[in-house]
């Protein structure tokens, strides 16, 4: 800084004012910055510091909770396999135990019979309780030759034995229920596990989905001149679906998925010529900056637009001149949703609602320079991508989106089922926050796939 | 904390220190940050931009001067850059006879507080408010705001030129309500 030799009145005024150290830090209110901005500078200087844990984690998150759905069902699986096994073995040993009976109880009444039964190995015991006639209409509370041990019905089988074949041997039911029937029933105790047929059932499936419209939502706090944008979009995807069919027609998913997204928007909007004004920064002729907030697929771009004329060019101060900005880029990326869904069948039809959360990874976000055309000729322009606002080449972003649809399935065989479904995603927080704006991605797609079920 | 342990503490990165430095400097830093914005928020921008890069060229700062003058200096360059990279307005005025077009009376600034001389700038045109706080206030010369803003020594005069005109010309309005 150089010291100048001569200053007017005015100049002497605001440089001795303002640089008066007293005065600037009077506490006035009006020179006081707010207390967040101290916040947003010590973000910015620690980030970690200042991370959301929940943010960091919510990916490691998803992948866990994936995982624990993709164990979960083939833990499903196994059950089911297993429970069918169990099922014909204790109908085996349902019938020798019967046989058993019939051989031991030729008749007689109120006596209790401890058996060691050869095909309980893990119980060692069987206990058959004979009734008497006269027991036929009393309560038996209190009465029971089975203790509570004896009867813990989470621990025993309990077979049903025909009167007319075993008209001697009478049964309780259980303590708390003593009402006796002419039912003969043998505990046997304790330990073959409760057999219940679980309805549930694991499937897995493959889809595609061939394309889809992606468009960017844009909530401008203030107006911009180049507000107009049109999308076009190409979009391939595929993957693997693996879920797990609860009661009632209640259905969880999840999968993995790959897509490919090829994306060109373009911006059309007018500046007026009176803002296409002269810059210091420049003596060769007009000139107008603007920076353009961009949506895309992964977030947001900004764009710097410059605007030079030959000072003599005439133009005319009622008109805008029109601009057409095309921006182009390409984004790779794992989608992981984990969804709950409910489904009607209707004969070999089925009709299903879906939502959830859809976990998405970017794995890599090329962006190609904006093409701007200005329609008058006079103009040239150029264009760069603010530094600050473009995307690295390769990333793992992550963002989370709500996802919603419908769902028609066809049954092509007892196993094999193809599907249609119409989805709808959105991101649930911004996917960039600019200047001027706050972004979010919303998608439209239709996966169609097949699916095989393993049950 | 003394101000040498926290400009030390600050450049190795810790947060209290920085802290620190920041509740000391915040006031007449900001003071600077609206006299180049349009408006308060515009002035916050700025402050936040600059404290950061005052926090991350801290370890620069030899202690050659007084750490309150180097960090001016750098808060007025992030605002240079701020208003380079969103602003879109540079204004000349049209009128070449503004010299004569309003009366002086340059005695009512001096019943003017701080507050409102900065209200004055705020509104002054975009080019003219950065000749004219360069020049005025932080006491460049016109080779250097050239240098600075990549223009010749004769748009900086005029910029000068019309921003103390222009601030005649508010003036003048002032006065007469």
């Amino acid at each position: 800084m150089s010291n100048r030799k001569s200053k007017d009145k005015l100049e002497a005024l605001f440089g001795n004012l303002f640089n008066e150290e007293a005065a600037i830090n009077k506490m006035d209110g009006w020179n006081q910055p707010s207390d967040e901005i101290w916040d947003q500078i010590h973000a910015e200087l620690h980030p970690k510091q200042n991370k959301n844990r929940l943010v960091v984690f919510l990916p490691w998150m998803a992948v866990a909770a994936s995982s624990l759905l993709l164990i979960g069902c083939f833990q499903f699986y196994q059950l089911n396999t297993t429970n069918s096994s169990q099922l014909s073995y204790q109908q085996n040993k349902k019938e020798q135990v019967i046989d058993l009976l019939q051989s031991h109880f030729g008749g007689g009444s109120g006596k209790e019979e401890k058996i060691n039964h050869p095909l309980n190995s893990n119980a060692g015991r069987l206990i058959a309780y004979q009734q008497s006639e006269t027991e036929k209409d009393v309560s038996p509370l209190g009465e029971s030759p089975l203790t509570n041990t004896q009867l813990d019905t989470e621990r025993s089988t309990e077979i049903s034995i025909n009167n007319k074949l075993h008209q001697p041997v009478a049964a309780l039911t259980m303590m708390y229920n003593p009402i006796l029937t002419q039912e003969k029933k043998v505990f046997i105790q304790p330990p073959i596990t409760p057999i219940t047929k679980n309805k549930s059932s694991f499937y897995l499936g493959a889809n595609y989905t061939p394309s889809w419209k992606e468009s960017g939502v844009i909530q401008f706090e203030e107006a911009d001149n180049i507000a107009g944008k049109e999308y076009t979009s190409t979009t391939i995807s595929g993957g693997l679906t693996f879920g797990v069919q609860l009661q009632k027609g209640w259905i969880l998913e999840s999968g993995l998925q790959y897509r490919h997204s090829k994306k060109s928007t373009i911006y059309t909007g007018g500046i007026p010529y009176e803002q296409i004004t002269e810059n210091p920064t420049s003596e060769v002729g007009k000139e107008y900056v603007s920076t353009l907030p961009l949506g895309s697929t992964t977030g947001s771009l900004a764009a710097d637009l410059l605007l030079t004329k030959n000072p003599t060019a005439v133009t005319d101060h009622d008109e805008e001149l029109d601009l057409s900005v095309t921006l182009s880029h390409s984004v790779k990326m794992v989608d992981i949703p984990i969804l709950a869904k409910k489904r009607w069948a209707v004969g070999s039809l089925g009709l299903s609602v879906k939502a959830g959360i859809l976990n998405r990874f970017i794995l890599q976000n090329k962006v190609a320079m904006p093409e701007v055309i200005a329609q008058d000729q006079s103009y040239e322009v150029t264009s760069t991508i603010l530094q600050k606002d473009t995307p690295p080449q390769k990333t793992t972003t992550y963002s989370g989106h709500l996802v919603a649809g419908v769902g028609l399935d066809y049954a092509l065989l007892p196993r094999l089922s193809l599907y249609v479904e119409p989805t709808f995603t959105r991101s649930l927080q911004p996917t960039k926050n600019l200047e001027l704006a706050s972004v979010y991605t919303s998608g439209k797609m239709v996966d169609v796939g097949v699916r095989y079920d393993l049950r | 904390m003394d101000l040498n342990e926290a400009i030390r503490q600050a450049k190795l990165g810790n947060a209290l220190a920085q802290k620190h430095l920041y509740e000391q400097y915040k006031v007449s830093l900001f003071v600077v940050c609206l006299r180049y914005g349009r408006d308060r928020s515009e002035a916050e921008d700025i402050l936040q931009e600059g404290f950061i890069n005052i926090f991350k060229s801290l370890p620069q700062y030899t202690g050659e001067g007084a750490v309150g003058h180097w960090m001016r200096k750098v808060m007025v360059n992030a605002a240079l850059q701020y208003l380079r990279k969103w602003k879109r307005e540079w204004h000349y005025l049209d009128s070449e006879d503004y010299e004569t077009a309003f009366q002086t009376n340059e005695e009512v600034f001096q019943k003017l507080g701080l507050e409102e001389l900065t209200r004055l700038i705020q509104q002054l045109p975009m080019g003219y408010r950065v000749v004219f706080n360069l020049y005025v206030i932080e006491g460049y010369a016109h080779k250097e705001i050239a240098e600075l803003l990549g223009v010749s020594i004769n748009t900086s005069k005029t910029q000068l030129f019309k921003a103390k005109a222009a601030l005649r010309k508010q003036l003048g309005q002032q006065s007469l309500t």
